[in-house]
Formats: C-alpha cells, structure tokens, sequence
C-alpha cells in the first residue's frame, strides 16, 4: 500500500456569463473572430469544473484528500467567486475570457490553497463540445 | 516490418454496493469530524461505475487488443460476483481493515485483476463513486 499515486476527481458546476473580446480589436474584427461570442451584451453558459488531486493514500483514513475540505476549498475560493456571475466583471484583470484564459485563472484561485496533495490538473467544459485541460505552466 | 500500434480500450461495468468510513479506535464524534455523513452507523450505498483501460496491439488475426467477453469474465468474477450487492466493509476481506474509499476500492479493483490479462497490459482503472467523483489508478 506504501507509496502508491491515486488520482482524485471532482466534480463542480456554475452557471456564469461572458462576452469575447480582445482589447486589441475593433468591434467589427472581434466579429470576425469570435463570432456570436463577441455579441456586445455577453451570452452564458453551464460550466463543469472538474478538479484531480494525485497523492498517496493515508494510511488510517484510506484518503488522498478531505472531499469535504476540498469542495470547501473549491467553493469558496472558485465558485462563490464566478457561479451565477459574469466573468468580464470578476475578472477584470483578465481580459479575454475565453475558457483557455479561464482555465489558468481557476488554477491560480484555487492552487495557492490546496497543498497537500497538490492539484494535478483541472478541467473546464464550457459546453458538451468544448474542454479544457490544465496541469500548471 | 510494420510499426507497433499500441491501442487503449475501455470497458465500462456498473455494481451497487453499500459501505461505511470509521476507523475503529476512534470515537463517533471523532469519525464524524474526519468522515462526516460516511461515518453514519449503519451504512450507505452507491451506484458505482467501473472504467478498466487495457492497452496492447490488436491482434492481426482477429483485430482485437483483448477480447470483450475475455474482460467482461475477468471484471464479473473479480469485481462484480465480489462487490456487486453487498456490504463492502462486511462481504470484503480485503476490508476487514481498510476503509472502503474510493480511493482504496481502485486499488483493490487494480489488485484483483492485474494477474489475469494474457497478451495486453491493463492501463488505468477508474471508479465513479457517483456522478462527481471518481479516483484513478495507474499501478504507480
């Protein structure tokens, strides 16, 4: 049992706004490249975030980590911060909020507070057609 | 000579099984702090889902890595007949002393078939508990 790597996945959802685009463009070039996304009043979507912890199996609780501690963890820091939101607005620093862009600033919300295990990777549905997959820089 | 083509095949396979989380020198309360509603006295159940991936080159002859029926035999003499309808904690020796996380189950499920494949390597084993977390292993 000593020394053996499980992966841990969970499972979350939240339900937020956005509208694609780029500071750089004018709002006939965001068009072009963003399409419908780009429409001036923002559109939504159902979010999935899945988060896997990788780490050995303590020995006394049979865990790689507290669900409990973890969905705290992740609805404090993540969901609390973007379910029922519109992301331009509470992630102003983040420009462009395409799901690749979301992906990393999930993973800098969430990494600082999870340590032991550490977050292996994280996952991001935007729709059923679109996912994202993020294991850090 | 051709080049090996190496090809990951996943089964899926669903058992129901009951289970509780306490470490027995521990008190309730204390159970309670670590395990929350998993500690309850008498037990709860899920509708787990198993994924085994095997992984190998399809047989020329036959276009295979592993034959479905082969792997259905496998995982329903070693996972399902084992688990499927019971109380982990109680009907699983290999619990006797282990709690029944999910975790541990993907390493017991690893453990009971890696011996039995013949020509292809299995690759991971992934159990849903329910619908928003599951647990992986890869044999490391």
């Amino acid at each position: 049992m000593v020394n053996r790597k499980i992966s841990l996945t969970r499972v979350y959802a939240f339900s937020a706004a956005h509208r694609l685009a780029s500071p750089h463009f004018s709002d006939e070039e965001n068009r072009k490249i963003y399409g419908k996304c780009s429409h001036s009043s923002g559109h939504g979507h159902n979010y999935i975030l899945k988060v896997t912890v990788k780490g050995e199996v303590d020995p006394r609780t049979g865990m790689v980590v507290n669900v409990e501690a973890l969905d705290h963890i992740v609805k404090k820091h993540v969901l609390n911060k973007l379910d029922h939101k519109n992301l331009n607005e509470e992630l102003k620093d983040t420009p462009i909020l395409t799901s690749e862009c979301l992906i990393s600033e999930i993973w800098s919300l969430l990494t600082p507070h999870v340590k032991a295990p550490a977050i292996d990777k994280i996952e991001v549905e935007e729709t059923r057609k679109n996912r994202f997959k993020y294991c850090g820089a | 000579m051709e080049e090996k083509k190496i090809v990951y095949l996943t089964r899926k396979i669903d058992f129901c099984a009951s289970h509780r989380y306490y470490i027995d020198e521990l008190s309730e309360e204390e159970n309670l702090s670590i395990f929350g509603k998993c500690s309850y006295r008498h037990g709860h159940g899920h509708n787990y889902s198993l994924e085994v991936t095997v992984k190998g080159e399809p047989d020329p002859k036959t276009g295979m890595v592993i034959n479905l029926s082969e792997l259905d035999r496998i995982l329903r003499l070693k996972v399902v007949d084992v688990m499927d309808h019971k109380f982990i904690n109680i009907d699983v020796p290999y619990f006797d002393k282990r709690i029944p996380t999910t975790e541990n189950l993907a390493i017991f499920i690893w453990d009971s078939i890696i011996d039995a494949f013949d020509g292809c390597h299995l690759h991971r084993v992934r159990l849903f508990e329910d619908p928003f977390l599951f647990a992986e292993y890869y044999g490391e």
